[in-house]
């Protein structure tokens, strides 16, 4: 299993994890579709950011996180996408700053990300 | 995405769009501070975006409004309500596309953050009040209204805690958590309609609570989401459309009495200025809908109670002497009783402090008038004469 080709040098960086445990992000619509796991590399997006946090993928490990961050942010969407990582999916790193679940997920080239992400509940 | 409604304006005014302090990071930054061209500081808050664009929305900033925002001293709706409003769009590239100014009001409320959201989960009130009614205007809120809320809740907790307290499992409580959590430390207030939020008693700087052990810092934490379990179950049993028989909210008729006399302070009184109250925060495991308290949830619970068994709690006077103040508690144990009674214990409210500690100390006899409380053995002081027996 390997990452993309275009990824920076040393990315994901060495302190990483194997990718394992339920994670929740935002999505748009039930049932979701493939641009709610796209990552600021693939988008294009931030070229200023630092590179190899663009091609990771951020996530929570708690619902309340996602919760939370549908009422700060209501356009990112008011569905809650529960996933549960394995190995196989690729690598985390907590990357919480003053977010203290916010993990970023740097995912094997080739995985269905929107597979993984079977479960989607509404907000209400 | 949205119509913005408002003058374009020079878009290079915000050039670099470069963030100078991230406060919030997902996929990117999302809020966070940054200088425009004459170096005065802006906040920048992620609203929606498209293929092209990722528009925020920008107002004039100081270090303080950070403050008070990473603080949890100020919701992100209110720290964007400035006078001075822009919508930018940013391509992906980094470059200020276009930009308006516009009026905070001509803003969708769909694109705005939800009332009462703070910066950061961590930073959400343990509890928050907002009280609606024809005669509470910006400027002009009856301090009946202040008062009445603040007390409200003050005795709600207090009625839970000491609750949560007698149980045979909360021994030993440390003084000082039994006082931040008799009188919660208010968070925030907001006058347009009058809001309070009070801060979890055990939130803040680690040196706060460094007197405390690991263990008794969990106990705390458990007490306090006793006392929060209890509040919601009464307000499960309010808002349900099919309410159970009043004696079945608690696990006894006892607790059931207590839980429905705790919520009722907190319901709107049916003549006063007070129409509608709004709850929201942890303790309320209600984030993202306020749970709505209305005149008609005051009568629903003087309904319940008057049902109950025993639903008229006995009114005692009593008169003998002050033994054993609990300065944090605030309840005392009365001895030297005339009569048949050896002691009962008392909770009092601050207003009686002065009065209990004066016959504790000069140990003269007291007339307590007071009512029960469905705690163990104990009785809410209504008044306090010294006796000239």
């Amino acid at each position: 299993m390997d990452f993309p080709d275009d990824w920076p040098a040393e990315c994901p960086p060495d302190d990483v994890e194997a990718a394992i445990g339920v994670v929740y992000r935002l999505v748009k619509s039930n049932p979701h579709a493939a641009a709610d796991f796209l990552t600021a590399h693939e988008l294009d997006k931030l070229p200023n950011a630092p590179p190899c946090l663009r091609c990771g993928l951020s996530v929570f490990r708690t619902r309340e996180d996602a919760e939370h961050q549908y009422r700060a942010y209501p356009k990112l969407g008011k569905f809650i996408a529960k996933g549960e990582l394995q190995s196989e999916h690729g690598v985390t790193k907590r990357t919480q700053g003053r977010q203290p679940t916010h993990t970023t997920w740097w995912v094997y080239e080739g995985v269905d990300r929107g597979a993984i992400f079977a479960s989607v509940e509404e907000i209400v | 995405m949205w119509q913005v409604t408002g003058k374009p304006v020079d878009g290079r005014l915000f050039q670099p769009f470069k963030p100078e302090e991230v406060l919030y990071d997902f996929d990117g930054p999302r809020t966070f501070t940054h200088l425009d061209r004459d170096g005065q500081l802006c906040l920048s808050h992620w609203c929606d975006e498209d293929h092209k664009v990722t528009r925020f929305l920008v107002v004039p900033f100081t270090e303080q409004l950070v403050k008070k925002l990473k603080e949890g001293e100020s919701t992100l709706r209110d720290a964007l309500n400035q006078p001075r409003f822009w919508v930018l769009d940013v391509a992906h590239s980094g470059d200020v596309h276009e930009a308006w100014i516009v009026k905070f009001s001509d803003l969708p409320q769909e694109i705005l953050p939800h009332p009462g959201t703070m910066l950061l989960p961590s930073l959400e009130p343990l509890l928050s009040l907002r009280a609606e009614g024809e005669e509470i205007q910006d400027g002009r809120v009856p301090g009946s209204v202040i008062r009445g809320l603040v007390e409200g809740v003050q005795k709600t907790i207090k009625m839970l805690a000491e609750y949560v307290l007698e149980q045979p499992t909360q021994t030993g409580r440390p003084p000082a958590f039994v006082k931040r959590l008799f009188d919660l430390p208010t968070q925030r207030l907001a006058f347009g309609s009058f809001e309070i939020a009070f801060r979890s008693p055990l939130a803040g700087p680690p040196e706060l609570f460094a007197d405390l052990t690991a263990d008794e810092l969990r106990q705390e934490q458990e007490a306090l989401q006793r006392v929060g379990a209890l509040l919601q179950t009464g307000l499960n049993w309010l808002l349900s459309s099919q309410p159970t028989s009043p004696a079945a909210i608690g696990q006894n008729s006892d607790e059931s009495r207590l839980i429905l006399q705790a919520i009722k302070n907190i319901t709107p009184s049916s003549q006063g200025p007070i129409r509608e109250v709004e709850l929201r925060g942890a303790l309320v495991k209600s984030p993202a809908r306020p749970v709505r308290l209305t005149r008609d949830s005051r009568r629903a619970t003087n309904t319940a109670l008057a049902g109950l068994p025993s639903g008229r709690e006995p009114l005692v006077q009593l008169t003998g002497r002050i033994r054993e103040v609990d300065k944090d508690r605030y309840t005392f144990e009365l001895r030297e009783i005339e009569g048949e009674i050896v002691s009962q214990r008392f909770v009092f409210e601050e207003g009686f402090l002065e009065d209990v500690l004066e016959a504790f100390h000069d140990d003269y006899p007291v007339i307590v008038a007071g009512i029960g409380i469905p705690v163990r053995n104990l009785t809410q002081v209504l008044a306090i004469v010294r006796s000239q027996g």
